[in-house]
């Protein structure tokens, strides 16, 4: 089923759309949760809420790419459920490695996140990434937004871990500059 | 926390950077693939051409195993049981039938051997009964059917007694009692060459022969419920009916597979017959709905996992038989709104279903046995491979997660076991 069809049912308030959905991008959305949560019962409780969500926020919206819709609610629920548990105990999953990866990109400011707007901070770093090699920003993509793990990027691209690993260093330090640069942090 | 702000803002990259991210990873499993693939087609042209330059000796299939490459479970091939045939006669009494009428062991197609008896004394042949075949019912091909003989009586059925049957039929339970599946059978009528068809419930595991559907013939022992009632004429344009014999109740399709479906697009489609095929061993129940020209559509049901799969010949869409299928009523015997479709159900695999139905369709040329042999696998994808450096266009195939891939080169199907982390990079392609 297409991914119009799918967000028809939805506007129709039919609850097949649940059900293709699970179908269609189940795996997908999974997939992303727990690569951040490291937990499957957290994650499928997650990829539930997406569902969830979906169904309460269509209509209003209606999605051209679904799968990048639903994906950025997974993520968004994912990262908020890790949050609260990181309150309590430290975790190793991808999310935690990309979060002390990136460190390093903004670690020489002082910022809060009060003081930057996300959505102009997204926006620079889209620009950024526009600028660099493909490779470089599929990598990056992979490993910071969908919070995939070196060595299934390394698969995805066919690199070696090491390739992988120096391209999110230069990348890192590339977009540290640019943010500089931008006046995101000094 | 700073970080944690880059990952919050990353919330808001653009839409096109992470739909290129993503089709990019698919792109790049693509190649794999096609590498998976060429390799195994370029392994193929190894061995037919061994075969070809070096007859007589296995060179062939040294050469795949110099490789790492297993014809897979030819074995279990040979060794499935061919499927039952669920066409057969139904002998209503114990009177043999004489030598020369022989009855036709397969109703999938019409019969076309039929013994004509021996020129008489005058000199002329004879497809008469003999008198004493009163009770009997034969089944003659359309050319062979002449007029009953003066005194011969109408085929009387004793329906109460099922275990006359002569001929067992598949003693398979379906697990789930809600699956009702029926098998139909077709049936020459003396005098006529009509086809009727019987529609036994699968649960039952028992045929009765069904009452005959026009004016001088009703049904000897149960009821009819429907629209009509015993005595009648059954209303042609009303074809379904529930029969009742003892214990037994029994959906009876007069029409089932008679009915022309027309659409302007297609032009007119006949369907002409139902085969199932029954396999203990992969422990499942293949069912074609057979057309005039091919097959329409092979759904196939396994019984261990209650999951079903549905290949449909290339020539229709799923659409158009979903319509053709509720314009002919014919959901219910299909149990259609139980079954998933396509593999694992998961619509978004359809793309190449074609390609997956024109193997399967091969398959089922050649040998249920064969087909069975997929049964055991678990379908999760088909398409058509395409390969310019080894010519291949349009090249069908289907994969496994159990490690293997099946797909059709020059005419002629080959199995391949290439292993599961080869299917798993193909796997997440779809």
């Amino acid at each position: 089923m297409h991914d119009k069809d799918i967000v028809e049912l939805y506007w129709n308030r039919d609850e097949l759309a649940i059900s293709f959905t699970e179908k269609k991008y189940g795996k997908y959305l999974f997939k992303i949760s727990n690569n951040i949560l490291s937990d499957i019962e957290d994650s499928v409780e997650c990829v539930n809420d997406t569902y969830l969500k979906a169904w309460n926020s269509m209509p209003t919206n209606r999605p051209d790419i679904l799968s990048l819709y639903l994906g950025k609610i997974t993520r968004f629920l994912s990262i908020d459920r890790l949050r609260k548990r990181k309150s309590a105990k430290r975790s190793s999953s991808q999310y935690d490695l990309s979060l002390s990866e990136l460190d390093e990109c903004i670690s020489s400011g002082n910022v809060t996140e009060e003081s930057v707007d996300k959505k102009l901070l997204g926006e620079a770093i889209s620009k950024y990434l526009l600028n660099v090699s493909e490779d470089a920003r599929n990598s990056f993509i992979h490993r910071y937004y969908y919070m995939d793990s070196i060595k299934d990027i390394a698969s995805y691209f066919f690199m070696s871990e090491a390739k992988v690993k120096t391209l999110l260093f230069r990348t890192r330090q590339g977009l540290k500059e640019y943010l500089r640069k931008e006046g995101f942090f000094e | 926390m700073n970080s944690e702000l880059i990952i919050d803002a990353l919330e808001y990259l653009e839409d096109s950077l992470l739909l290129e991210a993503d089709r990019s990873r698919i792109n790049r499993k693509r190649i794999i693939y096609i590498r998976v693939a060429s390799a195994m087609a370029a392994c193929v042209l190894l061995f037919v051409i061994a075969g070809l330059v070096l007859p007589g000796h296995n060179k062939g299939a040294n050469l795949m195993a110099g490789m790492d490459w297993r014809l897979i479970r030819s074995e279990k091939i040979i060794d499935i049981e061919p499927s039952m045939e669920p066409n057969v006669l139904v002998k209503t009494t114990e009177t043999p039938l004489p030598e020369t009428v022989k009855p036709t062991s397969t109703l999938a197609s019409k019969p076309t051997e039929t013994k004509v008896p021996e020129s008489d004394s005058d000199g002329k042949k004879s497809t008469e009964l003999p008198e004493n075949n009163a009770n009997m019912r034969t089944e003659l091909p359309d050319k062979m059917q002449t007029e009953m003989p003066a005194g011969t009586k109408q085929p009387v059925y004793d329906t109460s007694k099922p275990s006359d049957i002569s001929t067992p039929v598949p003693s398979l339970q379906p697990i789930d009692e809600n699956w009702t599946t029926y098998i139909a059978r077709n049936e020459i009528r003396e005098g006529g060459g009509i086809e009727n068809y019987v529609v036994s419930n699968w649960l039952t595991d028992k045929f009765v022969a069904p009452p005959y559907c026009d004016s001088t013939s009703t049904p000897t022992s149960g009821e009819i419920s429907g629209t009509s009632t015993p005595g009648e004429n059954l209303n042609p344009d009303n074809w379904s009916y529930s029969v009742s014999f003892g214990n037994y109740k029994y959906k009876w399709c007069k029409k089932l597979l008679e009915v022309k479906y027309i659409d302007k697009s297609l032009g007119s489609i006949e369907l002409c017959g139902v085969n199932s095929y029954v396999n203990k061993k992969a422990n499942a129940v293949a069912y074609s709905i057979k057309g005039v020209d091919s097959d329409l559509v092979m759904a196939v049901r396994l019984l261990n996992d209650s999951s079903s799969y549905m290949f449909i010949n290339s020539s229709y869409s799923f659409s158009t038989f979903t319509q053709m299928i509720n314009d002919l009523n014919l959901s219910e015997c299909l149990s259609l709104d139980s079954m998933a479709v396509y593999a694992n159900g998961d619509e978004s695999k359809t793309i190449d279903s074609d390609a997956c139905w024109n193997i399967l369709s091969k398959v089922n040329a050649k040998s249920m046995q064969a087909f069975t042999a997929y049964l055991e696998g678990t379908l999760v994808a088909a398409l058509n491979m395409n390969s310019e450096l080894y010519g291949c266009k349009n090249m069908p195939m289907v994969i496994f997660e159990e490690g293997y891939v099946i797909f059709e080169l020059n005419d002629s199907l080959y199995a391949f076991d290439v292993g599961e982390d080869a299917v798993n990079e193909l796997i997440n392609i779809y």
